[in-house]
């Protein structure tokens, strides 16, 4: 039956070419994602980065956390124990301090120039900093050297002159200054590299404040202690999800591109059995054929996909999806496997689709090859009807179990996507149920019209369920990918910023020079911020962002937090989180507030005590006030920072001292932009601030639908097209005796056109019930965090998304009823096929 | 050869049932060549697919050489159909992605009999188109693609060849020419030939025209010339309908033109 498969391929190869084009596309597709994916896995870099160059005899004195872990920056060591080291041998401070530089963009890390060689540093031009006021840059062009640059530390703002160039390391952008400097700048010595001690003698200071550390133990203190594995994440994630949904839709338009296939052929296949095949050989052949394109195609995906990734490749660091040392390996060895995956997937895609036909083509009678006309069968399946209700129930108790168990999960987009993807798919499953109510309600105008092609058009749809079913799919997998995927981001960012703004109340915020002082550049140094607070008639609430470590009172470490530093008369006034248990009201100085997840996960309550290990290295006793409500992205933790002094905050919030969030005068502010004046920092006030954090979710949110919701999007484009082509070629004998009727060629086209705009439009109406119910069902679970939790839907990009589907349906409708109309019309409506 | 026992046929539910046969009872004995005639809507088609058991029977029985088909499976009545059936039809019904040659290998390749290439020459021989093997169906005009599918249907060495309306496509010498073939099939291999038409013209090559009207049979003649098929057909035609017991026999004005 091999034979008469390619014999038959090689005859309908226009029947095929559209199942062909879209199988090699998503082959492509996945074989990119793969290979990007592939490319995430593993440590890019191996072995200690930081201190890579600590030679054997040499070791390095880190301070010592909970459990004997070292710490890096910004711990730092007790100076008893650097004094006795640095005392009794050789002994080199390592310092690292965020930095920020007027002549280069994004956060650096300071250090001395006599830690660079550990590192591996090579100066490249100019020479080493010598004096106070002398830097040197990591990866910087040589034109920058005699310059004069500003530089901003915790210490403030002051000027120094690149005096020198040296290579670039990937976990860091370093400024290296002189030792003094660095010491000046920031007093702490974070590690020190020491002569290791001889075997027989017995470890220097042991008392369990430092640890000290030789080999590939360094990679424990490196900035980056997976070796550049976790700058991946975001990437990785990415192309998770990206690769998932890509087989998805492929595997989906593949199902529904052989399924019309065959159908489309159904009289060949009938007058196959009557020349004697039996079922199974009939089943054998579609399978037959469907594994000769599903191997043509999977291997000609499989080349187009190592080009791919290129522009893929640029796109990720141009959108900081991926750090600027991302590469993606185009050599023999690493794009085997991804691709055999790809090449894999794609023939299973192939034989999956037509595996789906073949309940149907064991179905067909010889007797069907004698009919004048093709009868309408039904246009729902068992197996549609089950995996439609089986999807719809799936969608329905994801979301109540979301809901009752973790509703925080509906705030992050990739994290629901399982319910929006459900409700879709069972949309799209059901769609033929729904396609003769929603046409009966369209077209009621038209009902009433004297006119034939407004009767063609009702009818035609309507009696040809199956054929527009199949045009209606793509187009609701589409739009309505687009429409819920983006209104579950959408409505889930809003839904974070709207549990910012109920738990902190503010007039104004500071925020530090070069950048919001979110990530790990330098706070609002301890001037600025004396200035402020000596501003009369306003409430000044420093917040600093940090990570701590709590552990029990003998020293076991019990999790890892992010938390934010507040004092403690700001608790109950300006930030106001939703407490579960325990209280805010005059909190002890030692505070500590923990959410439910934390609460949960540690078995702790309000009441506990635990030791609170900060960055700095220092180990505090706190108690645990209060228990809040869990967290919308992360922990949602807050800390004395009567506890945390050395630390300097990210943001100040500023509001009037007569009430939460009142709005400062215009002399107070005025005040309050002489006390920043020449520190950098600058004053934004909250509302601006919280608008330029959307903006910015909306940006990642824009990055994120380009790439993923694109791809979709663009294949399921490809389907719509490839099935009215296939739909309109096998009408040509319809179309020839509608002109021999009297139409002439304009109205058939015109006909045709009108059918595809209505397939469209109950498209979107199918897709708008899938959002709709997606919506629903994430407003349950987000509507339990955040009081009043808005829903938002991005009708631009949907209502792009709608129009660029009718665009590409109705000119594909058009150009292919234009073709198929072409011959004479007593030619065509003499043939049978 | 084959016969069928009372035969009911209906199709549509309910209130749109239509009756397609009525009780019908033939026999059709082997390597013999019989035309079944009647007016379109007389259930002519209807009782060549039931003989052929690629339609279901309502009541009654269906036997070929004996066999019943009515009590087959699908797989054993496709079987059956490969190995002792062929079939022509208005449409020539030929694949369009095979050459005339692979259509006619098609059955054989399909039962998984070995190949003879000579005997595949002789049977494209036989049609006249020894020279167009190579080509496909679009290559081939009408009556081209008839003789294929007439070697097709022949070359398993069916004891039964079922033909509807072979000729309804062909101009009327192409016509002849199929007609002559297909008496050919009857008598130099003793095959039998059970011709569905409503062109009195072709009856005429057969040995037996079987009348049908509203699905029952209503005559049955021997060695029928063109011209008392034609004076026998316009009787049955809708408009002399009440007259339809009397047209046994009765002769009418006028031949219908063919």
């Amino acid at each position: 039956m091999l034979k008469i498969a390619a014999a038959t391929l090689r005859h309908r190869l226009t029947g095929f070419a559209g199942a062909f084009l879209a199988l090699t596309l998503g082959t492509a597709m996945i074989g990119m994602m793969t290979l990007t994916l592939a490319a995430t896995f593993g440590t890019p870099h191996p072995g200690p980065q930081r201190f890579k160059e600590v030679k054997e005899t040499q070791a390095v004195l880190a301070p010592q956390g909970f459990d004997g872990q070292p710490m890096k920056a910004p711990a730092v060591l007790p100076p008893d124990v650097v004094a006795q080291a640095s005392a009794t041998g050789h002994a080199t401070p390592d310092r690292s301090f965020p930095v920020r530089l007027t002549s280069r963009p994004g956060d650096l890390t300071g250090h001395p120039w006599t830690s660079a060689a550990y590192a591996g540093y090579r100066l490249l031009a100019g020479h080493a900093p010598q004096a106070t006021d002398e830097i040197a840059l990591a990866g910087a062009p040589e034109e920058l050297i005699g310059h004069q640059s500003d530089v901003t530390t915790n210490d403030g703002t002051a000027h120094y002159r690149v005096v020198g160039v040296t290579d670039t390391r990937w976990f860091e952008n370093a400024v290296f200054f002189t030792p003094a400097e660095a010491q000046r700048l920031s007093p702490g010595v974070n590690a020190l590299v020491t002569d290791r001690p001889a075997p027989h003698q017995p470890p220097a200071p042991a008392d369990g404040r430092t640890v000290l550390l030789t080999g590939d133990d360094l990679t424990r203190i490196d900035p980056d202690p997976t070796g550049g594995a976790q700058a991946l994440a975001n990437a990785q994630a990415m192309a998770g999800s990206t690769t998932g949904l890509a087989a998805c839709v492929a595997v989906f338009v593949v199902i529904a591109t052989f399924a019309f296939a065959t159908e489309q052929r159904r009289r060949e296949l009938a007058l196959l059995r009557l020349v004697g095949a039996s079922p199974r050989q009939l089943r054998r052949m579609v399978l037959g054929e469907a594994l000769l394109i599903g191997v043509a195609a999977a291997a000609a995906g499989c080349l187009l996909a190592p080009p791919a990734t290129l522009p893929l490749h640029t796109w990720m660091l141009d959108h900081q999806v991926a750090p600027p040392w991302f590469t993606i390996p185009l050599t023999l060895p690493s794009t085997v496997l991804p691709l055999l995956l790809s090449f894999a997937i794609g023939v299973t895609a192939a034989l999956a689709g037509s595996a789906a036909t073949l309940v149907r083509v064991s179905l067909i009678r010889p007797i069907e090859a004698l009919r004048e006309s093709a009868l309408e069968r039904r246009p729902m399946t068992p197996v549609r009807w089950l995996l439609g209700a089986a999807m719809l129930a799936g969608a329905v108790a994801t979301g109540i179990f979301v809901a009752r168990t973790e509703p925080h999960l509906a705030a992050s987009a990739r994290k629901y996507q399982a319910v929006p993807l459900l409700y879709v798919g069972a949309l799209t499953l059901l769609a033929p149920v729904l396609l003769r109510p929603v046409t009966h309600l369209l077209t009621r105008p038209l009902r009433r019209s004297a006119k034939a092609g407004p009767l063609l058009v009702r009818e035609n749809i309507l009696t040809s369920r199956r054929r527009t079913a199949a045009t209606v799919t793509p187009i609701v997998v589409a739009v309505g990918l687009v429409a819920a995927l983006l209104t579950m981001q959408e409505s889930g960012d809003a839904a974070l910023l709207a549990r910012q703004q109920q738990e902190i109340h503010a007039a104004d915020v500071v925020v530090p020079g070069g950048g919001q002082g979110a990530g790990g550049g330098p706070g609002i140094d301890g001037l600025t911020l004396a200035r402020l607070a000596a501003v009369p008639g306003i409430r000044v609430t420093p917040v600093t962002s940090l990570n701590i470590r709590i552990g029990t009172t003998a020293g076991d470490q019990i999790d890892s937090l992010s938390t934010k530093a507040v004092p403690a008369a700001a608790l109950g006034t300006v930030v106001t989180p939703p407490v579960v248990s325990g209280s805010l009201a005059s909190p002890p100085g030692n505070f500590l507030v923990i959410d439910e997840h934390a609460a949960q996960s540690d078995g702790l309550a309000a009441g506990d005590r635990v030791v609170t290990l900060l960055p700095t290295g220092e180990k505090v006793p706190t108690v645990i006030a209060a228990v809040i409500a869990h967290g919308l992205n992360g922990d949602d933790t807050y800390l004395s920072s009567a506890l945390t002094g050395a630390l300097t905050p990210g943001r100040v919030y500023l509001d009037s001292a007569t009430g939460a969030g009142t709005p400062l005068d215009a002399q107070q502010t005025a005040a309050v932009q002489r006390a920043l004046a020449g520190s950098g920092a600058h004053l934004v006030t909250y509302d601006a601030q919280l608008a330029a954090e959307r903006a910015k979710a909306a940006q990642q949110t824009d990055n994120a639908a380009v790439v993923i919701l694109g791809i979709a999007l663009a294949y399921a484009l490809i389907a719509v097209a490839n099935t009215l082509i296939m739909a309109m070629a096998g009408r040509r004998r319809e179309f020839a005796l509608l002109t021999l009727a009297g139409a002439v060629r304009g109205q058939i086209v015109k006909v045709a056109a009108a059918e595809s705009a209505v397939a469209v439009v109950v498209a979107t109406v199918l897709a708008a019930v899938a959002t709709a119910l997606a919506a629903l069902t994430q407003h349950a679970s987000l509507g339990r965090l955040v009081a009043g939790a808005p829903m938002v839907v991005p009708w631009t990009r949907i209502a792009e998304t709608v129009v660029l589907c009718a665009f590409v349906t109705a000119a594909t409708a058009w150009a292919a009823t234009d073709r198929a109309t072409r011959r004479r019309a007593v030619e065509a409506a003499g043939t049978r096929e | 050869m084959v016969s069928l026992t009372g035969v009911h046929k209906a199709y549509g539910r309910h209130d749109r049932r239509v009756t397609a046969l009525d009780g019908v009872d033939l026999s059709f004995r082997a390597g013999t060549f019989t035309a079944v005639m009647g007016p379109s809507g007389s259930g002519k088609s209807t009782l060549l697919q039931c003989a052929a058991g690629l339609d279901r029977v309502d009541a009654g029985q269906v036997l070929l050489d004996g066999t019943p088909l009515h009590q087959l499976s699908e797989r054993a009545l496709t079987e059956l159909r490969r190995e002792q059936m062929g079939f022509v039809f208005q449409s020539f019904n030929l694949i369009p992605a095979l050459t005339a040659r692979q259509n006619v290998e098609l059955p054989l390749r399909l039962s998984g009999r070995a190949i003879d290439a000579a005997a595949i020459d002789r049977g494209l021989a036989e049609v006249g188109l020894a020279e167009r093997g190579g080509h496909r169906p679009a290559e081939l005009s009408g009556g081209q693609q008839q003789r294929v599918a007439i070697a097709r249907a022949l070359v398993t060495r069916p004891k039964v060849v079922f033909a509807d309306e072979p000729t309804g496509a062909l101009d009327s010498r192409t016509a002849r020419e199929v007609l002559a073939l297909l008496r050919d099939v009857v008598e130099q291999h003793g095959q039998t030939v059970i011709m569905v038409t409503h062109d009195p013209v072709a009856a005429s090559y057969a040995q037996r025209a079987v009348f049908l009207a509203d699905g029952r049979v209503v005559g049955d003649l021997a060695e029928p010339t063109a011209e008392a098929v034609a004076l026998r057909l316009t009787a049955l035609e809708p408009a002399g309908q009440e007259s339809r017991a009397a047209a046994n026999g009765a002769a009418t004005n006028g031949a219908q033109p063919c």
